[in-house]
């Protein structure tokens, strides 16, 4: 499914490494800006992150940033209008983002507002509104997980109807992705793990669903690698900055390769099962990974197979007859579930979420196959096979 | 450097050739794209799993198909309760109503898809077209779409063309066909507005 043709698109430059956080005052005047609003949210500020990157900026010759800091988990469209009004009264000419996924989102809508007017990002809702180039936007992730500094895509709820709100443009696609190790040490074991099987599940899906090519897959593989390698090793070490910068990295290459090639019915699932039970999103990530590669595994068995090399090492791929390997990635993943239950408490089923009731899940199943990630799912899913795949899936 | 070098010679036997003109494919698909549009009206009258999918789509709903390049090749569907009326594609629509539309980045995309050599789902995975609208929406057209080739093609072809062909048993496929070319008989009669 991989011949005939494909496109490839990134241009996000990635500042990856130690000290990554002093490059960006440079990079930032390199692109001809001077003031950039810092867009953060509280539990970051707890976290000591905003004054490590100010002191950081303020060093490098920028000084006094403004702060908006008001991001809530969920973030919406006054949300981005309140933080696009400051940035204006500061007259800022681009955007850093430190945080997560909702903060990563609540930029790139900002910028939009920022960049090209108007108090309602709802206005640029649809195909074609954003239609030139924003302000300059630098990602620097306090998460190795949603992949969100390198696509081109923002999720950011409607007040009025409660909804969220998907924006997706070229233009969306931040200018600089900074990984440093100092960003994501302080993450707590819950969503260390939670995240990665996130990234861990970007990667997977991108090798294995339809629009996958050769330059997403080079990107799958060491994402999955690195996040194979370092995910348990972070949980029982989280200071290990060395582990911690893999994990990063690897969400990045993750969302370099999804953001090429799209996901499937993991994400259809994990979508509406968050918004159903209320469950983060790598959570369900976690839950459903295996249960879809078994419903996928007739017509993917050379794909999923082959994610043993990355998954187990070389020499476990060696050792397992070909025929083999397939079972032995999805029961490397079952395992490595285990180690994150064990280490994290992070759910294996829905049952072990206790958010979830077997009742529930008809109705998630008829959302599911509305979803479009089930688009470049390699097999078709009726609503019968997703009722399946979730009883499975409840444990 | 290639062209502009008047030192290379070119070898005229290998100058690759069309094996299809575009003129021909664009009258091919604007031929097809009529008939499919006929076809969706007719299998929402005769087929129960079709309008119960069409019944989940907002009333007044227009579903378009077109092509980059060929303003005058496309379809377009109107969702009506349970129905789906095939509408004139060159003829004004209402600027109002919800739309989705998919959109083949060149003629020869569509004409990949439409003479079933390459999939729909497989053309959507090679970006050969995007789709603009609610995708929730777009899922539940393909489903129809799908359903629609299953009823009408026959299985080798229909294999192509859809990702997961659930195939329905002969001796159900082929009442269900025929009543369901009979009300296209009738759609096209009556001409599509
Ligand atoms: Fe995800």
């Amino acid at each position: 499914m991989s011949s005939g043709y494909y496109e490839f698109f990134c241009p996000v430059k990635v500042l990856a490494g130690h000290h990554a956080l002093e490059q960006v005052p440079f990079e930032l005047a390199t692109l001809g800006v001077k003031r950039p609003l810092l867009v953060t949210d509280a539990g970051v500020r707890r976290a000591g992150l905003v004054d490590v990157v100010v002191a950081a900026l303020e060093a490098g010759g920028l000084k006094a940033v403004p702060i908006f800091d008001a991001i809530p988990p969920d973030s919406s469209n006054t949300v981005v209008a309140k933080a696009a009004e400051l940035s204006r009264d500061h007259r800022c000419d681009s955007l850093v983002a430190l945080g997560g996924g909702s903060v990563i989102d609540t930029a790139k809508a900002v910028n939009v507002l920022t960049s090209l007017g108007g108090d309602d990002i709802h206005a640029y809702a649809g195909s074609g509104k954003i239609a030139r180039k924003l302000t300059p936007l630098f990602v620097l992730p306090t998460t190795s997980g949603t992949g969100s500094e390198v696509t081109n895509i923002s999720v950011v709820k409607d007040e009025l109807t409660g909804l969220k709100q998907s924006y997706q443009s070229p233009f969306l696609m931040p200018d600089a992705a900074v990984l440093d190790p100092r960003l994501t040490l302080g993450l707590p074991p819950f969503f260390t793990a939670a995240t990665g099987m996130d990234a861990m599940t970007h990667a997977i899906e991108s090798y294995v669903c339809m629009q996958k090519n050769p330059l997403s897959d080079a990107f799958a593989v060491k994402a999955i690698e690195k996040i194979a390698r370092n995910l348990v090793l972070v949980l029982e070490s989280p200071k290990d900055a060395e582990g911690r910068l893999e994990l990063a990295q690897a969400a990045t290459f993750a969302g370099i390769a999804f953001s090429n090639s799209m996901v499937g019915l993991v994400h259809a699932l994990g979508h509406t099962t968050g918004a159903v039970a209320h469950l983060p999103h790598g959570v369900c990530m976690s839950v459903f990974l295996p249960y879809v590669l078994e419903f996928n595994l007739d017509v993917r068995r050379d794909a999923i197979g082959e994610l043993l090399l990355p998954l187990a090492g070389a020499e476990v791929f060696a050792r397992t007859p070909v025929p083999e390997r397939a079972a032995a990635s999805i029961a490397k993943i079952r395992k490595l579930r285990d180690e994150l239950y064990r280490l994290a408490e992070l759910p294996r089923t829905l049952a072990e979420t206790g958010k979830v009731k077997r009742g529930d899940l008809p109705r998630i199943a008829e959302l599911c196959v509305d979803d479009a990630a089930l688009a470049m799912n390699p097999k078709d899913v009726s609503r019968a096979e997703a009722l399946a795949v979730l009883e499975r899936a409840f444990g | 450097m290639g062209a502009t070098d008047p030192t290379v010679p070119f070898a005229t036997d290998a100058t690759p050739r069309r094996p299809v003109p575009y003129g021909a494919e664009r009258l091919y698909v604007k031929t097809l794209l009529k008939l499919v549009a006929g076809l969706l009206e007719a299998v929402s009258e005769t087929d129960e799993v079709v309008a119960a999918e069409v019944a989940g789509l907002p009333d007044g709903l227009l579903a378009e198909m077109s092509v980059f390049g060929a303003p005058d090749v496309g379809l377009r569907v109107q969702v009506r309760g349970r129905r789906l009326v095939a509408q004139d594609f060159e003829g004004a629509s209402d600027e109002q109503a919800p739309r989705i539309e998919i959109v083949f980045k060149h003629i020869t995309n569509a004409f990949l898809v439409f003479s079933f050599q390459e999939g729909t789902a497989v053309a959507f995975a090679h970006g050969r077209m995007v789709v603009e609208g609610d995708l929730a929406h777009a899922m539940r057209l393909v489903r129809c779409l799908d359903r629609c080739e299953t009823i009408v093609l026959p299985k080798l072809i229909a294999e192509r063309a859809v990702k997961t062909l659930r195939g329905l048993p002969l001796a159900e496929q082929l009442p269900l066909a025929a009543r369901t070319l009979g009300s296209l008989a009738r759609v096209l009669v009556k001409g599509i507005r």
